[in-house]
């Protein structure tokens, strides 16, 4: 299958310091690639450069087109968004927030058509969300501006979707749910999923492969079952990373040494 | 399939209708009060006779007629272009610096403005000297002068450059060039009394050339903010998130800064600085609507135009036969109605 998003031996330096080193990648239309690694290891420097951000040197494309090259507006009709902690104006409506995903399918001075109109309640059905459509985002719960958040991805209808450690501020049941969510997203709309992530179970539980990065280098590229191995985290993290099989899925903590106990 | 539902989102007709009544209300009333008493029913005859094919007797006699066209309309229909443009540059500000207190003359528009108009009256001669009246010129041009080096200021910053820069480049810009009035002021006190009576603004030199002056810059201003009403929702949700949705959050807060800050520009050297129109209004229809500029945009204009020739119907009529400065009056009615948005607001916008 022509893979949606390609990167093609990316780097990404940072006056005298390299974040991404030589990055070569291909994600498939309706595949979850996670990129795991220590903090600075280069993930959030790699995801910008597929959100349109100049790599140093390499390429990004994009169902065939180098993302530099597109326009502001052709680029967001390909990638949707999300980061750590999206922001939601205090005082408006689900509905107008999740209209903000059709920005880019609207002339730069247009009103909203009446297809946009219904790719939003589309959406926000899909998400169970048309109850909430004339609710203040301000006063939403956290699981529900997840889902919220969710509903302006599918609005943008996109063909990739990239999240920014989008779970990592969410306690462990909720994280749950989210990553539940942008599996149904991505199910739902073939959409392909490139996400950064620190927490390595929800990765090797989510994921179709998991890339390692290290020093900005991809050390190894897979199935999580393939690339998460006790040998190799340790060897990138520390020597407390512990690999555990519960119930044929795989949690990967870090251990506490037996004299400290 | 989902035409009936309640989105709370569009801008619904019957919003506009309203807003449209009350302005028409709001100008109807400001043309009747005044010393020499106009019925509604005769200001509308006149309006409708002066319609082409339209053929209509007011029943006002000949000083009726000129008092109402000649000295009542341009004056009302001044203030309807002054409040509309000070609310719209107001929300436009306020949308394109994510922050409710904004004004339009947060960077520096009112101080330059101020600057230009006391450079006027403090060394130019009498006006009649000249071919066209300098006090408006130096106000324009000292407005977008003090607007244009908060923007070199907040871009010349390298690192960290954030709209919040910009507004503190606007802060210092402001503080110096109203030093600077000052003491010109300070130094001319026989102006002292003109200067105050021009910054605190007024309505009462309005005539039909004032109109036709800022008639031009107030359309077009009005019409590139309405027309980027919906980009200002984007820029709601911070400058990355509005990029990943393909809009380029700096350009989108250029062309707005720039013609709200020409339209104020233009209507602050026919008006002086008048205050608190730009943030009342906004957020006066933000209490009654929702947050969608959308909706705050179109209706600030309308609610602004009708707000401000109220306050000149005060501004005129409570000293009868002298007038009190608009500025004061909409301060008066400004400044509590703040303080009570301050106390129920959910905070500033981070």
């Amino acid at each position: 299958m022509t893979p949606i998003v390609r990167m093609d031996r990316v780097c990404v330096v940072y006056g005298d310091r390299s974040a991404v080193d030589d990055v070569t990648l291909d994600v498939a239309p309706g595949e979850w690639l996670t990129i795991v690694g220590p903090n600075g290891a280069g993930k959030s420097s790699l995801l910008r450069t597929v959100v349109g951000e100049r790599p140093t040197s390499g390429a990004v494309r994009i169902d065939g087109h180098p993302v530099t090259g597109l326009r502001g507006r052709q680029r967001a009709r390909l990638v949707a968004y999300v980061p750590q902690n999206p922001t939601f104006p205090p005082g408006m409506s689900v509905f107008d927030y999740a209209l903000l995903g059709r920005t880019p399918h609207m002339g730069a001075l247009a009103a909203e058509s009446g297809e946009d109109i219904s790719e939003v309640w589309a959406a926000l059905d899909a998400l169970d969300l048309i109850e909430f459509a004339g609710r203040d985002v301000g006063t939403l719960s956290g699981g529900e501006t997840q889902r919220v958040a969710m509903a302006r991805v599918l609005a943008q209808d996109a063909p990739v979707l990239v999240l920014d450690e989008a779970t990592a501020s969410l306690d462990v049941a909720r994280q749950h749910q989210v990553l539940e969510l942008v599996d149904a997203v991505r199910t739902h709309r073939r959409i392909a999923v490139l996400t950064a992530m620190h927490d390595l179970t929800a990765a090797a539980q989510f994921s179709d492969r998991v890339a390692i990065i290290d020093r900005g280098r991809i050390r190894i590229v897979g199935a999580p079952r393939a690339v998460l191995t006790q040998e190799l985290l340790r060897d990138v993290y520390e020597p407390s990373v512990r690999v555990i099989d519960v119930d044929g899925s795989t949690v990967i903590v870090s251990m506490r040494d037996r004299e400290h106990r | 399939m989902n035409a009936g539902r309640p989105t709370s989102t569009h801008l619904r007709w019957w919003w506009v209708v309203g807003g449209v009544a009350v302005l028409a209300m709001s100008v109807i009333i400001a043309v009747m009060v005044g010393p020499y008493a106009l019925s509604p029913v005769a200001i509308i005859r006149s309006t409708l006779g002066r319609l082409p094919f339209v053929s209509l007797d007011s029943g006002l006699s000949d000083q009726g007629e000129a008092i109402l066209w000649q000295i009542r309309m341009p004056r009302v229909v001044l203030g309807v272009l002054v409040g509309s443009m000070l609310s719209v540059a107001g929300t436009a500000y306020q949308g394109v610096f994510r922050n409710p207190l904004a004004d339009p003359y947060l960077l520096g528009a009112g101080a330059g403005a101020g600057l230009g108009a006391t450079l006027a009256i403090a060394f130019l001669p009498a006006s009649s000297a000249w071919f066209v009246d300098p006090l408006p010129l130096a106000a324009f041009v000292g407005a977008l002068g003090g607007v244009f080096m908060a923007y070199v200021l907040g871009y010349s910053v390298r690192s960290g450059r954030t709209a919040v820069t910009l507004i503190l480049a606007g802060v210092a810009v402001a503080a110096f060039l109203t030093a600077v009035q000052t003491f010109i002021q300070q130094r001319q006190s026989e102006t002292l009394r003109e200067v105050y009576g021009w910054i605190l603004g007024s309505l009462a030199t309005a005539g039909w050339s004032e109109v036709t002056l800022v008639l031009p810059y107030v359309v077009v201003s009005l019409g590139v903010v309405l027309a980027g009403r919906r980009l200002m929702d984007v820029l709601a949700v911070g400058d990355v998130e509005a990029s990943s949705l393909g809009v380029d959050p700096r350009r989108i807060r250029l062309v707005l800064v720039l013609f709200a800050t020409l339209g104020t520009a233009a209507v602050v050297a026919v008006s002086g600085l008048i205050g608190f129109v730009g943030i009342i209004v906004p957020h006066t229809v933000r209490l009654l609507t929702n947050a969608s500029y959308r909706i705050i945009v179109p209706l600030s204009m309308l609610l602004g135009g009708a707000f401000l020739v109220l306050a000149d119907v005060l501004a005129r009529t409570v000293q009868a036969p002298f007038e009190v400065p608009i500025g004061v009056i909409t301060a008066f009615f400004g400044a509590p109605f703040f303080a009570v948005i301050l106390r129920t607001s959910k905070g500033v916008v981070s």
